[in-house]
């Protein structure tokens, strides 16, 4: 009877043991999967919000008008800068394997492929979620901490017509936009980069480009753009209204809006491609 | 605020020799100056640059593995979809992707993440202590707020962000492996083949890392001291933290990887 | 009497409005000021420049006897060990616990002390605030009352010969803002050294200071005692301070 019992004291001590060894990974572990559980499920609640005031559309047409200028405005002369320079460096990349293989035809397809199916819209979306995205967030949490949407809400205002839908369909409009200036910026700035840097003349660069039956890729590309803009409007949108805590608040929620929307940008860019080829 | 206040105080020999760089070079580089200065000169206590190289480098780190992973599926996806049209060989796959995750897409992509995960959130810091006089108060309690908020902040970015450069092209690689292996059917021996991987492109993918680890954290201090009024305040030194961090990493990478090219690395 | 500072004409302009038209403005030492004004008058901007914090366009400070270079930054950072503030908002660290803000004035800059001496003086502090109990809270966790009073108490903690407070009862309850004006007293009392109080308090500060400046659109248009200014020919200083006296 007696060593029953200090048979089971070890045994539960043993138990104690084995629970802390698995609890100590475990617990960060599914903290963070509810958390990444809640703000997906959050998004996506916003997201059918959206989508029941658009359709049939009811929503601020002026705040849309705009929304479309200032995101517009607000981007064009980052993401055109960006476009630029990640388009001479696409080229430069490509430019190690020509000078160690000699195929300069190569130059221009590769260029084309990367800018138009994948860095162009990634990166420019990437660009967009820290100038546009970011700056979203800001606005709409300095508006939730200072209880302005609270005072839409008394006033039977709809923060989500008024508020959110502009700014997604701006988002979803000017990020399609800005990919097809960006991915011509892009061009520009590798033919330059091609004649400049790699010293092969532009019209090898223009022909391989051409040759290369890129309509597919740049197709793609755009399609990328449209589904990343929806994507940042959501995730800024979501942290804009659920920002807590003065100003320390809005800036860490500006913070979880950008990295959010990384993430974002990363997933539908592989989904994208994956079903599309 | 701040650093308007300190390029009023420098001597005016200098501010004569800094004059001709425009302000968004010249007031990061003064900043720079003075946080190295300010760590030469008063080293932080070790246990707050451990806790900053914690939230720099730990906590990142699903983060950059979630990126890096899905970069490096859907490079090699895109590459061996590519190469099917022309080739019916992929064993070349492998090689080019690897080089490309040391050289140039993985010192790149992993500090366009820092930029936004780290860069935002030492904006965010920094620009709400600003706007609630936290730094003021800082100066009337003679502590330099550049030393002591930015440098343990500064020597974490710069001790981890090639180490976490190093992890994402392994996660990258790791991953590519699983597309290429499992989807492609591209053999393990095939896929890591180093043989287009040469120490000069570790070296230039080195360089490129250091020098975003350097200028993210200043890029991002220098938006955060400068914010002012309240929230919107800090929402805009946030944003600009990110624009600002991430633009200059796709230029200082447009500038390493011409030079590196000029030069024959 | 000998003045702790005095400022001497300062002009200030900020993103293109003057904000400070030549304000004049002198701090008898050992006495207990009051800053009294209509919000938006630049209260807050006069206590900044005397903390060495915002330098004026035109104009002297002088410190302590001395005038203040704003250029010189180990005169500033010498000045400044002299001083000691209670912002506005407060300005606590939101990274640190409640101890280590109220000895944060001690452990940064160039003095060093023993820590038993600061842990000895911190705690002094904060038994005088009646916080001796809560030093490792985080700031976050304290009421706003609470927040205030630890504010005071960093303020306060390092000896310094000038003690600025700016709207230490700001949105506290009477019982509350009573406490700190008679906490501040004590302080005053038991070191003499030079206060100056930003209120719009003036009943309870009648209670407390012994000189009143008045501000009105960046100028200083009033300094005397209260039964002075009561009987003030300009009416914006008579309105500002014509509140029924309370005293017994």
């Amino acid at each position: 009877m007696n060593g029953l019992r200090k048979n089971a004291g070890v045994l539960r001590r043993v138990l104690d043991l084995l629970d802390h060894a698995i609890a100590l990974p475990a617990r960060p572990l599914g903290r963070g999967v509810l958390h990444a559980c809640e703000i997906v499920g959050g998004m996506s609640v916003l997201q059918i919000d959206i989508l029941r005031a658009m359709v049939p559309p009811s929503f601020d047409y002026d705040e849309t008008l705009s929304q479309l200028h200032k995101v517009g405005v607000r981007s064009l002369p980052v993401v055109t800068l960006t476009a630029f320079f990640v388009g001479a460096l696409m080229l430069i990349q490509t430019g190690n394997f020509v000078r160690s293989t000699g195929a300069t035809a190569m130059v221009g397809w590769a260029t084309g492929l990367s800018i138009f199916a994948e860095v162009g819209p990634v990166l420019i979306g990437l660009m967009f979620s820290g100038r546009v995205g970011a700056n979203n967030t800001a606005e709409l949490g300095t508006m939730t901490i200072t209880e302005q949407v609270d005072a839409l809400r008394v006033l039977g205002i709809d923060p989500i017509r008024y508020l959110v839908v502009p700014r997604f369909i701006s988002m979803i409009l000017m990020l399609f936009l800005l990919t097809c200036i960006g991915d011509l910026c892009a061009i520009i700035g590798a033919a330059l980069a091609c004649q400049a840097i790699l010293g092969i003349d532009i019209r090898v660069f223009w022909q391989g480009l051409v040759q290369g039956h890129l309509l597919g890729e740049f197709v793609m590309g755009l399609v990328k753009g449209t589904l990343f803009g929806g994507a940042v409007a959501i995730v800024s949108c979501h942290w804009g209204l659920r920002v807590q805590g003065g100003a320390v608040g809005v800036g860490r929620s500006v913070n979880n809006s950008v990295v959010t929307s990384a993430i974002a940008i990363f997933v539908v860019n592989f989904l994208v491609t994956t079903l599309w080829m | 605020m701040v650093l308007r206040t300190q390029a009023q105080t420098t001597p005016g020999h200098a501010r004569l020799a800094w004059f001709r760089l425009p302000a968004l070079v010249r007031e990061p580089l003064l900043l720079l100056g003075r946080v190295v200065r300010g760590i030469l000169h008063n080293p932080p206590p070790r246990d707050r640059v451990l806790t900053q190289m914690h939230n720099v480098g730990i906590r990142s780190l699903v983060f950059i593995s979630i990126t890096l992973g899905f970069l490096g599926l859907i490079l090699v996806y895109q590459g061996c979809v590519q190469t099917l049209k022309v080739l019916p060989d992929l064993s070349g796959v492998g090689q080019v992707f690897i080089y490309a995750m040391w050289r140039s897409f993985g010192p790149t992509i992993t500090a366009l993440m820092l930029a936004t995960r780290v860069g935002a959130g030492i904006a965010a810091e920094i620009g709400s202590m600003t706007v609630t006089d936290q730094i003021e108060a800082m100066k009337v309690a003679n502590a330099d707020p550049v030393e002591y908020i930015l440098g343990p902040r500064f020597i974490a970015c710069v001790v981890m962000t090639p180490v976490l450069w190093v992890v994402g092209a392994m996660v990258g690689i790791a991953a590519g492996y699983f597309m290429g292996h499992l989807h492609f059917g591209i053999s393990t021996r095939a896929f890591l083949d180093l043989s287009s991987t040469h120490v000069s492109d570790v070296v230039v993918g080195y360089i490129k890392a250091q020098t975003y680890g350097v200028v993210i954290p200043i890029l991002s201090a220098e938006s955060g001291f400068r914010a002012q009024g309240g929230s919107e305040g800090v929402g805009w030194a946030t944003t600009r933290a990110v624009v600002n961090s991430s633009f200059a990493v796709i230029t200082l990478d447009f500038l390493i990887s011409t030079s590196a090219f000029l030069l024959g690395y | 009497m000998e003045a702790a500072a005095e400022l001497q004409s300062i002009v200030k302009t900020l993103s293109g409005t003057r904000v400070l038209e030549g304000v004049s403005l002198s701090l008898a030492r050992g006495r207990v000021h009051a800053l009294v004004g209509p919000g938006g008058s630049g209260k807050t901007l006069i206590l900044k420049t005397l903390c060495t914090l915002l330098p004026p366009d035109d104009g002297k400070v002088v410190l302590f006897g001395e005038q203040v270079n704003f250029d010189d930054q180990d005169g500033l950072r010498h000045l400044r060990s002299r001083i000691g503030v209670q912002f506005q908002n407060l300005a606590l660290f939101d990274f640190l616990a409640v101890r280590d803000n109220v000895a944060f004035p001690l452990e940064a800059g160039t003095s060093v002390r023993p820590k038993v001496e600061v842990d000895g003086l911190v705690q002094s502090i904060l038994d005088d605030v009646r916080l001796h109990d809560s030093g490792t809270l985080e700031i976050q966790e304290l009421s706003g009352g609470m927040q205030r009073r630890v504010a005071v108490a960093r303020a306060a903690v390092s000896d310094a010969d000038l003690l600025v407070f700016d709207d230490p009862s700001g949105g506290l309850d009477p019982v509350t803002t009573s406490r700190i004006f008679a906490l501040i007293a004590g302080i005053h009392a038991s070191r003499g050294n030079t206060v100056i109080i930003v209120s719009h308090d003036i009943d309870r500060l009648a209670r407390v200071c012994s000189d009143f400046h008045v501000v009105d659109s960046g100028q200083v248009i009033f300094s005397g005692t209260l039964a002075d200014g009561r009987v003030h020919p300009d009416m914006r200083v008579r309105t500002f301070l014509d509140v029924p006296d309370e005293r017994p």
